[in-house]
């Protein structure tokens, strides 16, 4: 009995001495960057004329709540092994890019950011909710239930209570930073960290990406949960500045946005103001001009003598079940290229002076641009060669309207996060439909055709003039018009080249107007003075074998264009549009596996293209 | 009662014994439920909800803010401790995950690996060679024929004339201007594979810069842009670079890998405290 007793002290004595106090906060679980280990071998030299660095600035993987729903278990891992050049499964299906990437941005959901892999966790009590169950059901009407119930939760701000706490939000955003920097390594690929910003007012598309600057990062992410206003996001990324983290947004799917990405109020119905016009240019630098969802370039009714305006259209909104069509003006560059320098003249500041960029927005866990290597957007939705050609998305459009696109060329000093944030930042990227063709513009007052002739022509371009993304420097006394160098180099697995044309935005009478000018092109065609248009290259595409052959068009296209109609009076902006010979579309390549023709009222080649950030003229104030 | 257990019972040892056990068990009982419910806000606590009002609205509370952020910390703090005391927490699983996490980062924090001895290093690296082979490289000087505006047909031609040119008479090792003008570089050292597929696409002009003799003209070979006259002058097969020239992605490597094998082992004592029962009822 003595030695119980004697027991029983011990314990009492024990466990008052440990109840004091609340045990600590385990601090010691922080992020452990793996940067250290790449950072160790030796980066090849900065090129202060840069290099050009090819990557997608927007894509998601199994973590995304609406991927997942579709069927797609690509982890962020294998997002990163596939865009490196490794292959990867997919769907039962091998998959491998011709060419791998040079940089990749994880742009997942951070609305209910990986909870379906709670919600698939029978033990997990959140498997029985009404959503887990809908996940659960192994049924694919059900799962895309779930994606639609968490998709509408989104667009009529009723996030789904039981899905939303913040600290399962915050630890996955920890794991994705995780990943991200496993897959770091400087100077040979590049992982930067951001997410998406999922707003969508009445199914209005107002998406914006945000990224980060090297591996400074916030706990906690900013979600259209937390309010689906863009302001509200700008409000979030100055305090985050403030702190010394560097971030900033990409928005997307103007052309899905029912013509509220580029608006002439702000989201409460003000009138633009100069502090409006700041805040947009400091926050969001730049737009994604194409993605699998269709071009934002410009549509035909707003760019009515644009030959090439109608390229990989997407035109309604993303309405389950329905057919409905975005409402064109005010979700397309170009236009707000024009309305940004009405803005300028009328209130003395441009609202929309953005460059532009390009991403795939693919749900596939992959940036799969090429055409002839292109596996659906959509997982379970759009695997077989047979959806993709005859089914519907569910969400307003067909399969078949999905782009093969889009990809970002980025011109930096080396492959780092820094480098390439920077140079996404100073505007100097541009986008492609998916090809890795290479662009150069700049803008001066003194370049002729004799600058292009020397070897060292790039270091001449950046010491006498601005890149794309730039501002002219002030118009010299004894200048006319402004001169611009052009080139373009094909993409060495893709079509040859076919025309650099310069598009110029400008005002007449507080009015914008467009004006397309063909600067340069391959063969000894003749623009007809009649039209004032550059015949068509030709078309090599063999439709029933979807093949092509590069017996016309060029490897390089160069020159110097000079505008032969400039006003000095008035602001301007200029961006070049590079275009291809025609290839055959991905469904071109489906048709063909299956033995059909391609779906009437589809193309079945098309002209990829590559598009600059602008640069920009505004009058000095007399 | 028997006399010895009743002298037991007697004896003023017990009773001291006893009683100090009823007032030590009932001080504490007391001041733990006083503890229970007794919430404190300190700077600690302030400090944190300042913080975390920042990271949401992006600027310090003022002190209504503060205040409901204050409530809602109380509220917060009850009802965890109203959800303890029922033992809400016992299975949930998201509960459960949060603590084995923490635990295991807590292990793997408590790890330290010990720089190796150069002769462990060594051992290492033999036996993971492998790991650190190099891809080949090759450095070259080439010269291009445009088929922009012209044919394909004809550049290839224009190549052969020039290569037999290059073939009969002692030939420098670089002539660019022999060619056309490209839009890239005329001369690579130490190309990888991966970087060559990548300037000059997936071509016979990239096969060939890993396949061709050394120091000769070779050629024409055509590449996404044209065609090519080719001069490799160096070939670096697949090789392991040396111990001392790689000794920071060695160590590296070796850490992570001994990492994992001590973080194991630590898994496995804990493991071996238990003792494990299967039941098959």
């Amino acid at each position: 009995m003595k030695p119980l007793l004697f027991l029983l002290m011990i314990v009492v004595v024990f466990t008052s001495c440990n109840s004091g106090g609340t045990s600590k906060e385990g601090t010691s679980d922080s992020t452990k960057a793996s940067d250290s280990a790449t950072t160790a071998a030796a980066l090849p030299p900065r090129n202060p004329d840069k290099n050009c660095y090819f990557g997608s600035t927007h894509t998601h993987s199994t973590m995304s709540f609406d991927a997942y729903n579709f069927g797609c278990r690509t982890t962020p891992d294998q997002t990163y092994d596939f865009d490196a050049g490794g292959e990867i499964e997919y769907m039962g299906v091998k998959m491998q890019r011709k060419q791998g990437l040079d940089f990749t941005c994880l742009t997942d959901h951070s609305e209910y950011l990986g909870v379906n892999q709670l919600l698939i966790d029978t033990t997990n009590p959140l498997s029985k909710s009404p959503v887990g169950m809908l996940v659960n059901s192994g049924n694919k009407d059900s799962t895309f239930k779930a994606y639609t119930t968490m998709g509408l939760s989104m667009v009529h701000e009723k996030p789904i209570d039981y899905l939303v706490d913040p600290k399962i939000i915050a630890q996955n955003w920890k794991y994705e930073i995780e990943i991200a920097n496993k897959h770091n390594k400087p100077g040979k690929y590049t992982t930067i960290h951001s997410y998406e910003w999922t707003s969508a007012p009445g199914f209005a598309n107002m998406h914006r990406n945000v990224f980060f600057r090297g591996d400074k990062l916030p706990d906690v992410i900013f979600s259209a949960l937390n309010s689906n206003k863009p302001e509200d996001l700008w409000t979030w990324m100055e305090a985050q500045r403030k702190t010394g983290i560097d971030v900033f947004a990409i928005s997307h799917n103007g052309n899905i946005s029912n013509g509220l990405m580029y608006p002439m109020k702000d989201t409460y119905g003000n009138p633009l103001n100069m502090a409006y016009a700041e805040r947009r240019n400091m926050n969001e630098p730049l737009t994604e001009l194409m993605q699998t969802k269709g071009t934002s370039e410009t549509h035909p009714t707003l760019s009515p003598n644009d030959e090439f305006a109608n390229y990989e259209l997407f035109v309604n909104l993303l309405f389950p079940g329905k057919t409905v069509p975005s409402k064109v003006s005010g979700g397309y560059v170009r236009e707000a290229l024009g309305h940004g320098l009405e803005f300028l003249q009328s209130m003395g500041a441009n609202p929309f002076k953005m460059g532009v960029a390009g991403g795939t927005d693919m749900h596939s866990g992959m940036n799969a641009t090429e055409e002839y290597n292109f596996k659906g957007s959509h997982a379970g939705v759009d695997i077989t060669a047979k959806q993709r050609l005859y089914n519907p998305l569910g969400i307003g459009t067909d399969v078949i309207k999905e782009s093969a696109a889009a990809l970002t060329g980025v011109w930096a000093e080396e492959n780092t996060r820094d480098a390439i944030f920077d140079a996404m930042k100073r505007k100097e990227v541009f986008c492609t439909s998916g090809q890795l063709m290479k662009i150069r513009l700049f803008g001066g007052w003194n370049f002729d055709q004799n600058t292009l002739k020397a070897n060292d022509w790039v270091k001449t371009a950046y010491a006498n003039g601005v890149p794309m993304g730039g501002d002219l420097p002030n118009m010299t006394a004894s200048a006319k018009a402004p001169s611009f160098i052009v080139q373009a180099i094909k993409d060495p697995n893709s079509g040859n080249l076919d025309r650099i044309q310069v598009i110029k935005v400008s005002l007449k009478n507080g009015k914008y107007f467009e004006k397309i000018y063909n600067a340069v092109w391959s063969g000894d065609r003749k623009i007809n003075p009649a039209t004032g248009k550059l015949p068509p290259v030709g078309n090599t595409v063999d439709v029933k074998n979807a093949t092509y052959t590069n017996t016309i068009g060029n490897a390089e296209l160069s020159g110097v264009w000079t505008d032969p109609d400039f006003d000095p009076k008035v602001p301007a902006c200029y961006y070049i549009r590079v275009l291809e010979i025609p290839v055959p579309r991905w469904s071109t390549y489906d048709a063909k596996a299956l033995g059909v023709d391609v779906p009437k009222g589809n193309p079945a080649s098309i002209q990829e293209r590559a598009w600059s950030s602008a640069i920009w003229y505004t009058p000095k104030k007399s | 009662m028997k006399p010895k257990l009743k002298r037991f019972l007697s004896a003023p040892l017990l009773h001291f014994l006893l009683i100090g056990f009823v007032i030590f068990y009932a001080s504490y009982y007391i001041s733990k439920r006083r503890d229970a419910h007794r919430i404190i806000i300190d700077k600690s606590v302030i400090a944190k909800l300042n913080m975390a009002w920042e990271a949401q609205f992006g600027k310090m509370p003022n002190t209504n803010e503060l205040k409901i952020a204050a409530d809602e910390y109380v509220k917060e703090e009850v009802l965890v401790r109203e959800a303890q005391l029922l033992g809400l927490g016992q299975d949930d699983e998201i509960i459960r995950r949060r603590l084995q996490q923490k635990m295991a980062f807590l292990l793997k924090d408590n790890i330290i690996v010990p720089d190796p001895s150069q002769t462990v290093l060594e051992n290492y690296f033999k036996l993971n060679a492998n790991k650190f082979s190099e891809a080949p490289k090759v450095s070259f000087s080439h010269i291009y024929f445009s088929a922009d505006n012209s044919s394909n047909e004809k550049a290839k031609e224009r190549a052969i004339i020039v290569l037999h040119r290059l073939q009969t008479r002692v030939s420098p090792q670089r002539a660019p201007e022999l060619g056309d003008h490209f839009m890239l570089l005329y001369d690579y050292s130490n190309l990888g594979k991966t970087e060559a597929q990548g300037l000059f696409g997936d071509s016979p002009f990239t096969d060939s810069l890993y396949t061709v003799k050394e120091n000769k003209w070779t050629g024409p070979f055509s590449s996404g842009y044209g065609w090519h006259l080719l001069y490799v002058d160096k070939k670096q097969d697949s090789i392991i670079p040396p111990l001392s020239a790689i000794k920071g992605q060695v160590m590296e490597s070796y850490k992570n890998d001994k990492l994992k094998e001590m973080d194991n082992e630590v898994m496995e004592k804990l493991v071996e405290k238990y003792t494990i029962e299967f039941k098959a009822d």
